[in-house]
């Protein structure tokens, strides 16, 4: 016969239960989220048309999107599409000749006539005027990209509902990026 | 006292209704303002006077028998390089000929004994006026891509645009030597080839012509690699090329002023032989939206034949008749 129970031992019990309850719903929790996380969103950069809608219509202030550069596309070219404006005044590092809105790019004299082009993340918002430039006169090596570390991984991408040429998707976490000039 | 609740509760709504609107505009406007900054402009460097505009198109001629790579003229026919093989026409469009390549073509050259040179890729073949082929150059390492041949009287000068080098041949396509640009200058630079574009000529005074697309430059070669002159200018400007790397084909009027070609901002322009602008045959507005540059070459009469990649067009471009 089971020995009777005192109400110290019962409420022990309890809360034994309880607590190996509340470990197993977070480890099943965690597994449920970790598999939902196995997919994350990702832009195709040669369906991307640099429309600004990264920068404007991500949840998070600044975009998770950022531009990302693939040194062995870049030309190094001194007459830049991606950093100077069409209308500079100079080819230099001055404000009024840079493209970028949030002078996100870093311009530095290699040996002439090169130049190497940096982009530093904290700055970059996303815009893609620099996608554009690049595209337009150059090989494309700026090119905008989701950074995982940043993005919130929203069920709903609302950069992906407005995105005109459908270029955001989800990809496999283990093909994470999908980076320029790797397959080239 | 009902109606009395039942109206504030309506103006409640309303007002309510008119936050949202207003709410919603005006974010609506905010982002259509952010969204215009963001917007890259190249409208302005697009726009060309019109007393500049020289020549007005006349003629097109739509390509249906493959995807175009680049094309040749003589005084005769005209020889359309395409993916799938070279087709011959004349200057109506009447195809004379097709040859099918198994392998893919990049870019082709003639002579005046009617020989034409194609190269694919990585070698050269060459066919004779009845297209049998008559030699072959072995194939180079596989980072050489060949997007340009001219023929001298006994030279094939292959611009590499993979080793950014300028291949010289004899006459049977042996590899005699190779120069890069380089004229120890301490101004001037090598070949700069950023992409996959790098253009050579020799003119009818056997002049080779050279593009510098890094360097925005055209420069005049000794057949063994001696830098003698060159003209370009780095800019958005009608007067100059712009991008990373322009120009991208040329040619030659009768009296030697150049016909370049760039993209980018696509624009074909007249330069004198020295390179200053003279007018433009087409202007970006002609391209629409196409940022490929299109393919250059001057026939008998001096008219600017023009391949459209984007629209598989042959365009015929002739100078303006004064009225």
């Amino acid at each position: 016969m089971a020995k009777p129970q005192n109400r110290r031992e019962f409420l022990k019990n309890v809360l034994r239960l309880g607590a190996g309850l509340t470990v197993m719903s977070a480890a099943g929790f965690s597994f449920i989220r970790g598999r939902s996380n196995d997919y994350v969103w990702q832009i195709d950069p040669f369906k991307c048309t640099s429309c600004g809608r990264c920068a404007t219509d991500c949840v998070l202030t600044p975009s998770a999107v950022k531009c990302v550069h693939a040194y062995a596309l870049c030309g190094y070219c001194d007459l830049c599409g991606g950093y100077l404006k069409p209308d500079h005044l100079a080819r230099n590092t001055a404000a009024e000749n840079q493209l970028c809105p949030t002078a996100a790019i870093e311009r530095k004299f290699i040996e002439a006539p090169y130049y190497a082009y940096h982009i530093n993340e904290d700055l970059c918002i996303g815009c893609a005027k620099c996608v554009a430039g690049c595209t337009s006169f150059g090989n494309g090596s700026l090119h905008l990209q989701i950074n995982q570390h940043l993005c919130a991984q929203c069920n709903e991408c609302a950069i992906a509902k407005v995105c005109p040429s459908k270029a955001i998707s989800r990809v496999p976490v283990n093909e994470a990026y999908k980076i320029k000039g790797k397959t080239l | 006292m009902k109606t009395t609740s039942l109206i504030w509760g309506l103006v409640g709504v309303f007002v309510v209704s008119t936050a949202v609107v207003v709410y919603h505009v005006t974010t609506n406007n905010q982002k259509q303002k952010t969204l215009e900054a963001f917007t890259y402009d190249i409208d302005r460097q697009k726009e060309v006077p019109e007393n500049l505009i020289g020549y007005e198109e006349t003629k097109q001629l739509s390509i249906k028998s493959g995807v175009p790579v680049a094309f040749e003229m003589d005084a005769k026919y005209i020889y359309l390089l395409l993916e799938n093989g070279m087709q011959i026409i004349d200057q109506n469009g009447k195809e004379f000929a097709f040859h099918a390549f198994t392998d893919k073509p990049t870019c082709l050259a003639i002579n005046d004994a009617g020989s034409v040179f194609v190269a694919f890729g990585r070698y050269v073949v060459e066919y004779n006026a009845l297209f049998k082929e008559v030699r072959r150059s072995t194939a180079w390492g596989d980072s050489s891509f060949f997007s340009s041949i001219a023929v001298g009287k006994d030279r094939i000068f292959i611009a590499d645009a993979g080793k950014k080098v300028v291949r010289v041949l004899d006459e049977k396509l042996n590899a005699l030597s190779q120069f890069s640009g380089e004229s120890g200058v301490s101004d001037q630079h090598g070949f700069i080839i950023p992409s996959s574009h790098f253009e050579l000529r020799v003119n009818p005074e056997g002049e080779l012509w050279v593009t510098n697309p890094g360097m925005h430059l055209l420069q005049l070669y000794s057949h063994s690699g001696a830098l003698k002159r060159f003209w370009g200018e780095a800019a958005f400007h009608i007067g100059g090329f712009s991008g990373c790397c322009n120009p991208i084909y040329f040619d030659w009027l009768k009296d030697g002023r150049f016909v370049t070609s760039e993209k980018g901002l696509v624009r074909v322009k007249i330069s004198s032989p020295s390179g200053e602008l003279v007018s433009v045959v087409a202007a970006p507005s002609v391209f629409g939206k196409s940022t490929k540059a299109p393919d250059v070459s001057v026939d008998e009469a001096d008219h600017v034949w023009i391949l459209d990649f984007d629209k598989k067009l042959l365009r015929v471009f002739v100078p303006k008749t004064t009225v």
